[in-house]
């Protein structure tokens, strides 16, 4: 076994995508605590397939209007989507984020469906654009069902710098993030700019899932937010604890989901979320387990 | 206990409440939610040094005006004033301990942290929380008798505890008045006691006002009563009169006053009014 895994690090593909998960399980670890917390799976949900429409946007630049604006330029020549599709999802991400901050802090009522309709629209314009733009499209699916394996170097320093920045970010706001998670009416009346805040947020949020699409997929980006946030709270009581514990959480998700499709040949993303998942399942069983010996005492 | 009825501390009463400084100002007040008017020309002044108990049925409109106040719900009509300022200045003064109702008891937050949010007005944002804090946040936990659970998750709380850490935070926002809404709705009646005592001792300092559905529990620790069903009936008076809770609820009222000055125990013939019929 140690053999396989060293000979599985020999390929830099390999290395990179370990890196990658690690990279991405920190900003996972912070943002998911506060999705769980706070209870914005949802939106969460609803930011990440609305990104959809940002790759498929990034497409259609991409492969329809550079070749129009430039006629024969290098751009028509490259046949790899380069980081355009990175760029709309970021673009479209922040966007359906501002949106949807907005659309809960102003209707009383049927948010939800608003978000779910922003969901589904988000995902109908990617899918639309990709028709209509040129070409052949061959990684489509890798941003369904994420590529962790084909993660470049450039793309490591991106995740990196995204990094840099949630965390900069989640620190120098920790307090106000956690007043309007915790009691948002009592943190306006102590006069925190709660719209500000939740936006805030809600972006960083967005920035995360763009990240994560990378490594698991659009698809499952939820359960990567929000299954290790999910079994640390169910053993940890401090906010800032399940941040770390989520951190390590995601971490060990990712590299042994990947040990796991590299031994069997499956599918990455598929693999982590799968470990995950169980994770999770096993989490309950001990919780509800020590709940009934309590109950007994 | 302070006992309100001797001429000494009527005459106190009157007095003080000329040269007493107005810090609640609510005039000709209407406010609602979507078209539909929940406050009706509400007028309210409190004075310093006030403990004032507002009793009405759901939906009449306890929570909204404290709402009002805390300047969360802007009035269609009519002027409010929090220490002469408007109320998003003058709530930096206010305490606010909500109803413990819907609370997420898996919420991942030690007794400290929470009442250490009531530090936040004075901490604007990108500054940390100071050594000065900290002694509040420890104050205002000793005050509550919360000292010895404060590193405990607010989630293990029992019901009184966990009301007792909310006016904890209320008060480590070193405010000058303090609103409470049904500060006993989720505690058994012995407990209620206590809460109420707490707020009497906490009353030398603060001004208090506070709404409740539990007339018995008002009637015996607060200094004046009024009652709030859409329209509000209050004169700074130190009893519910039977007029006032005739008008107030609508509907028939036994009243009886067993010598004990604030004791009014009332029996309904009817049940009280629903929120949307209200």
């Amino acid at each position: 076994m140690i053999e396989s895994i060293l000979e599985a690090l020999q390929f830099s593909f390999m290395r990179h995508a370990l890196l990658a998960g690690v990279l991405v399980s920190i900003a996972c670890g912070i943002v998911g605590t506060f999705v769980v917390v706070k209870r914005i799976v949802f939106v969460s949900g609803g930011i990440a397939h609305a990104a959809y429409g940002g790759i498929g946007l990034g497409y259609y630049v991409k492969y329809s209007l550079l070749p129009l604006l430039f006629a024969g330029g290098d751009a028509a020549g490259d046949p790899r989507p380069g980081s355009w599709p990175l760029l709309g999802a970021i673009l479209f991400s922040l966007l359906a984020a501002v949106i949807m901050g907005l659309i809960q802090r102003r209707t009383r009522q049927r948010a939800d469906t608003i978000i779910g309709v922003l969901w589904a629209i988000g995902m109908a314009l990617g899918i639309v654009l990709i028709d209509l733009s040129e070409g052949y499209k061959v990684d489509l699916m890798s941003y369904l069902f994420g590529s962790i394996l084909a993660v470049e170097r450039s793309e490591l320093l991106i995740i990196l710098g995204l990094d840099v920045l949630i965390v900069a970010l989640v620190a120098l706001f920790y307090k106000e993030l956690l007043a309007i998670s915790f009691d948002e009416t009592f943190a306006t009346v102590e006069n925190v700019p709660v719209d500000a805040i939740t936006i805030a947020l809600l972006c960083l949020i967005a920035l995360t899932v763009v990240m994560l699409m990378r490594v698991v997929g659009l698809i499952m980006v939820i359960a990567m937010l929000t299954i290790p946030a999910a079994i640390v709270g169910h053993f940890v009581q401090d906010m800032k604890r399940v941040m770390a514990g989520s951190i390590v959480l995601g971490m060990v998700f990712t590299v042994v989901g990947l040990w796991i499709s590299y031994a069997w040949n499956l599918t990455s993303g598929a693999s982590i979320i799968l470990v995950s998942g169980v994770a999770y399942l096993a989490s309950l069983a001990i919780r509800s387990l020590r709940m009934q010996r309590v109950a007994k005492l | 206990m302070k006992d309100w009825t001797t001429p000494e501390s009527a005459r106190w009463l009157l007095e003080s409440k000329t040269e007493r400084r107005e810090v609640i100002a609510v005039r000709h007040v209407w406010a609602g939610y979507d078209h539909e008017q929940v406050l009706e020309d509400v007028s309210l002044s409190a004075y310093e040094g006030d403990f004032v108990g507002l009793i009405g049925p759901n939906g009449g409109g306890k929570t909204t005006l404290l709402r009002v106040l805390l300047g969360l719900l802007p009035p269609t009509r009519g002027e409010v004033r929090v220490l002469g300022r408007p109320v998003k200045e003058g709530r930096r003064a206010i305490g606010y301990v909500p109803q413990v109702i819907a609370f997420d008891r898996d919420f991942p937050i030690s007794v400290w942290d929470v009442v250490r949010m009531g530090r936040l007005g004075h901490r604007g944002l990108l500054k940390r929380y100071t050594a000065e804090d900290n002694a509040v946040v420890a104050e205002a936990l000793r005050q509550a008798e919360l000292f010895d659970l404060r590193h405990r998750p607010i989630g293990a709380l029992s019901g009184g505890q966990r009301q007792r850490a909310y006016i904890a935070r209320a008060l480590a926002t070193q405010p000058q008045i303090l609103l409470l809404d049904e500060p006993t709705s989720s505690v058994d009646p012995q407990v209620s006691g206590n809460i109420y005592e707490l707020l009497r001792k906490l009353n030398d300092r603060v001004t208090i006002l506070l709404v409740s559905h539990d007339m018995s529990a008002i009637s015996s620790y607060v200094k004046t009563v009024g009652c709030l069903n859409r329209r509000l009936f209050y004169h700074g008076g130190q009893q519910l009169t039977a007029e006032m809770l005739e008008l107030a609820y609508q509907c028939p009222i036994d009243l009886i006053a067993h010598g004990v000055p604030h004791r009014v125990f009332a029996t309904h013939t009817h049940d009280e009014p629903q929120e949307d019929g209200a």
